[in-house]
């Protein structure tokens, strides 16, 4: 197979030539092999598209662009103390995307059995309201905001939008 | 009186220094990429981008693949320049990327579409010949007709077979390369090539 691929050291083909002087067999396969390595030339190389190296860099372009700043923050995180074989940060990735979501989802979850801060309360009519804490609190800081603001200023003046808290 | 050096020796000599040569400097071109050279990219782009594809094209018998394929193994040499070791020769490493897609692709195809593809490529690898200089129609004919039945015999053979006989044939690579690539042993690498190339001489016995 060197032989027909020329790649036979000299001194080899020569043995080679003078061996095939007496042996009629290998010069049969010889020259089978030889025809074989002609007919394979007829295939030809195909020309390659003009287009390929522009198609590549602007994958590559897409690529580095896709990664970003946090590609190029995991390309200079350390590698693994005491290893020779750069440590794969990859894999890790998905996992760490999966604990934050499950954390998020456990932070976030408010389960039906946990009361909230609604009291009931009845106003003047028997009527039973539930009432939100914080809301409450939060109009009697504006109240007393109201208070502060009125142009009578004095303590113990009603202001005219104070809600009745009765009504409460 | 200088030694007279026999020219064989001389020429295998020079043949091995500008192979070392070629060697080294793909190795150099990798890491110089590594440390964020382009420009040292678009060198090794230049130098391989053809027996890439070449080699990928005779795998798949289809064009349009293997230049899909080929982008694929360059983007994956571009995405490995960070981790790259010259443990190895570059061309053996590219070349194993190549021909690890490519067998895939073939598996996946073989699935899709059985053998269909075997005449597919057939009239795609006729009409992508660059023709020579005014060839007679019986001319063209017949070079179409070898040519139809060397793609045939070849893509009949085995996977791994087929691999060797295009890198040793085409690609002009020495059988410790060959070996590289296919992860196997020197001696595995010609006993693969001794019965392709039997099996061909068999198929093409008539062309002779």
């Amino acid at each position: 197979m060197n032989y027909c691929a020329g790649k036979l050291h000299p001194e080899t083909t020569s043995l080679l030539h003078e061996h095939m002087q007496s042996c009629p067999e290998c010069r049969r396969f010889v020259k089978a092999q030889t025809a074989l390595w002609n007919a394979l030339d007829a295939w030809q190389d195909a020309p390659i598209s003009p287009a390929f190296d522009r198609r590549l860099y602007s994958r590559i372009a897409g690529r580095e662009a896709q990664k970003g700043v946090f590609g190029r923050f995991w390309d200079r995180m350390p590698r693994a103390p005491f290893s020779s074989a750069p440590f794969r940060w990859q894999p890790a990735m998905p996992v760490a995307a999966a604990c934050l979501f499950l954390t998020a989802g456990v932070l976030l979850y408010v389960p039906a059995g946990i009361p909230t801060r609604e009291i009931p309360v009845e106003n003047s009519r028997g009527e039973s309201l539930a009432v939100d804490v914080e809301q409450v609190e939060r109009t009697l800081d504006d109240i007393e905001m109201l208070r502060q603001l009125s142009p009578a200023g004095q303590p113990g003046a009603k202001s005219a939008t104070a809600p009745d808290s009765r009504n409460l | 009186m200088p030694r007279e050096v026999p020219q064989h020796f001389t020429s295998e000599r020079v043949h091995n220094d500008m192979a070392a040569v070629a060697v080294e400097f793909d190795a150099e071109l990798m890491l110089r990429v590594r440390d964020g050279d382009a420009e040292s990219f678009v060198l090794l782009l230049e130098r391989h981008r053809g027996p890439v594809i070449h080699f990928l094209h005779r795998m798949v018998q289809n064009q349009g693949v293997a230049e899909e394929l080929a982008q694929e193994v360059f983007l994956r040499v571009y995405r490995s320049r960070g981790s790259y070791e010259p443990t190895a020769k570059f061309t053996t490493w590219l070349f194993r990327i190549a021909t690890h897609l490519a067998l895939n692709s073939l598996r996946d195809r073989r699935g899709e579409k059985g053998h269909e593809s075997l005449d597919d490529g057939q009239q795609e690898g006729v009409r992508l010949q660059v023709p020579d200089r005014q060839p007679s129609i019986e001319q063209q004919m017949l070079r179409e007709v070898r040519l139809g039945e060397v793609r045939q015999a070849i893509a009949a053979l085995p996977d791994k077979q087929r691999a060797a006989v295009l890198m040793h044939k085409y690609q002009d690579m020495e059988y410790s390369q060959i070996a590289g690539v296919l992860c196997c042993s020197e001696s595995a690498v010609k006993s693969l090539l001794f019965r392709a190339y039997e099996t061909l001489r068999a198929r093409l016995a008539h062309m002779a």
